[in-house]
């Protein structure tokens, strides 16, 4: 294990503020060499440009399934954008014209049904959240296909995080496919919040509250972990044309980057977020705990569009995560 | 939708079973059961909810969110709430002494070591107790508000009961603490990593309902007023409208009586409306409905 710091004991100490009891989990361990890349073949994911949110994102959204060779035909898809708080002026939430593209995108892929759905971590007013990120004016027939994951109908699932039951939403339990659409962010917790993260959104808070503070309890990055093998049909589109650096996920900064990054390997594609974000993937908890979900070392992904390089630029972090930085 | 007041809507979507879902025709849950039951206090559906919720108490006193959830659930306290207002004292009883043998993780031996041993990550004072979502995670706001209401009214029927002015004291305390920067309150943390976070509407409104009855409230209420004035959630709206009548004052605005399709911002506003049954949360009566 690393040795402790300030930052790991504040977490252990005094997480109960946000994050419950998040030690365990947020200690970094020591990169263990066999828990790199356990899943085998090369995972695809594609970087593409998009320098605003007035681009053809539905072009670029498109290119990218094809070159991830995704199958939609058919499927039931839920689109799962991460949508935080009610501050319109900042970047906190995924920009709504990439869920509209991505909306766009997967009906005229053939898909069997195309939902939106999300359950906030902090605000109980899930339809109030969206109709301020602009949701509503902009995805048509918003009412009919969005749906609060929070309060919609749950089932048990067997062994969660040594919990011997745990309820989900149903819609995103009989998905055939979840496509997370976070935006890049870095993380006060958990270093950086990306696809994999966004999957605290699929737990009710009708059942475990505003703040999900159970997960905290069980671990932060065993629980998203935990969320990543419940929910393996995925697919990710990160929201990377202005992400958020600094102390986020709430109160940092805008930070363009101008990309979309996505693939079916959720683990190989936040990996590649961290990449470009120059933060080290195998330094974030649950990349460094998820080996056995998908790949995270460059060797291990085989990547499409722009290059890593390319696109690569610094989110400020906390001085507290400075340790994460690629390289350092 | 049928054009229908908001007491009407909730009549119209109370299930066959007695409870009501967070949306009209889905399955009932405590949660929107309980305030849909204290907005229709006094009327025969609110009874036919309590005996629902009734039977969803456990015999040590917990409850779970719904039915088919089996997990003990902070709604415990909210069937407290409606027992009280109907003196059903085995039910009271039992939920009584699961409030007050329980609490935040925050309040446990390890994580008080864990609290000296890191002061400037301190944002709680593990001696104030409150409640938790879920057993076995730390107290929040939201949680404790609702154990307060329950033990306030509960207290007035178990008068020699002295643990339970000292918990509702011990849970105020902490929502006290947890007053953000900013005057208002948010889940329930004022800082992270030492750094400062905002309040919400909707806890801020659900603070004060929880703060009823404390005294040296300075300028809580009125500060609570100015950061809901005009927020964009309907539902912190009508908490706000609800916390404020608690305390006293007048609530702006939300006034109108149109009918919602969320069931529980529908029966908050219809418990919070200038002519709703908010007293009985005061006085464990409604106003001309009840006995």
């Amino acid at each position: 294990m690393n040795k402790p710091n300030r930052r790991n004991i504040l977490v252990a100490g005094g997480a109960v503020c946000t994050a419950g009891f998040a030690a365990a989990t947020m200690a970094k361990s020591a990169r263990s060499p066999e828990l790199v890349d356990q899943r085998g073949a090369k995972s695809t994911v594609t970087v593409v440009k998009a320098s605003n949110y007035s681009v053809d994102l539905a072009r670029l959204i498109r290119e990218g399934i094809a070159a991830c060779g995704l199958a939609v035909k058919g499927k039931r898809v839920l689109l799962k954008p991460n949508l935080v708080e009610f501050d319109k002026q900042t970047v906190i939430n995924t920009d709504v014209a990439v869920v509209a593209a991505a909306y766009e995108v997967f009906s005229s892929l053939g898909a069997a049904e195309v939902r939106i759905g999300e359950g906030p971590g902090h605000r109980r007013d899930t339809y109030a959240i969206s109709e301020q990120a602009g949701y509503r004016a902009l995805l048509e027939k918003f009412d009919n296909r969005f749906v609060d994951l929070n309060r919609d109908r749950v089932s048990p699932v067997k062994e969660f995080a040594g919990e011997p039951v745990f309820y989900f939403p149903d819609t995103a339990l009989s998905a055939d496919l979840i496509v997370s659409i976070p935006k890049m962010k870095t993380h006060h917790w958990a270093g950086a919040t990306l696809a994999m993260k966004n999957y605290f959104g699929l737990v009710p808070g009708s059942v475990y509250g505003w703040p999900k503070n159970t997960l905290h309890m069980l671990g932060i990055a065993r629980s998203i972990v935990e969320l990543n093998r419940v929910f393996s049909r995925n697919f990710a589109i990160v929201d990377g044309v202005v992400g958020m650096e600094g102390n986020g996920p709430i109160q940092g900064s805008p930070k363009p980057a101008g990309v979309l990054v996505m693939g079916s390997d959720l683990r190989a594609v936040d990996a590649t977020c961290c990449r470009i974000m120059g933060i080290d993937p195998l330094r974030i908890g649950y990349l460094e705990q998820s080996a056995h979900l998908g790949n995270a070392t460059e060797a291990g992904i085989e990547q499409r569009g722009e290059r890593v390089a390319d696109v690569h630029t610094d989110f400020q972090l906390l001085p507290d995560l400075a340790g994460l930085r690629l390289n350092s | 939708m049928e054009d229908l007041s908001r007491r009407a809507l909730l009549l119209k979507a109370q299930n066959p079973d007695g409870g009501w879902g967070y949306f009209p025709g889905r399955e009932s849950w405590l949660e929107p059961t309980a305030w849909a039951a204290l907005a229709l206090h006094g009327q025969e559906s609110a009874e036919r909810a309590f005996k629902l919720v009734r039977g969803w108490q456990n015999t040590d006193g917990s409850a779970g969110p719904s039915a088919d959830v089996d997990s003990p659930h902070w709604t415990a306290s909210m069937i407290v709430t409606l027992a009280a207002l109907r003196r059903d004292m085995p039910v009271v009883k039992r939920g009584v002494e699961y409030l007050l043998t329980t609490g935040g993780a925050e309040s446990g031996a390890l994580m008080r070591l864990m609290y000296f041993l890191s002061p400037k990550g301190r944002d709680r004072d593990p001696n104030f107790e409150g409640w938790a979502w879920r057993a076995g995670a730390a107290a929040w706001i939201e949680p404790t508000a609702h154990g307060i209401t329950a033990l306030r009214l509960a207290g007035r029927l178990l008068p020699g009961d002295r643990r339970i002015q000292e918990r509702i004291a011990s849970a105020q305390n902490l929502i006290w603490h947890q007053r953000c920067h900013d005057g208002g309150w948010n889940y329930g943390a004022r800082m992270a990593f030492e750094i400062p976070l905002h309040s919400f509407p909707e806890t801020t409104a659900l603070a004060l309902v929880g703060l009823q009855g404390r005294s040296g409230l300075g300028d809580a209420v009125e500060s609570a007023r100015k950061i809901g004035q005009g927020h964009q959630s309907p539902l912190s709206q009508a908490w706000l409208s609800l916390g404020l009548r608690l305390h006293g004052q007048d609530a702006p605005g939300d006034e109108g009586d149109s009918a919602d399709n969320d069931i529980m911002l529908c029966a908050i506003r219809t418990l919070a409306a200038r002519d709703g049954n908010w007293p009985i949360l005061l006085t464990g009566k409604a106003v001309g409905r009840d006995e």
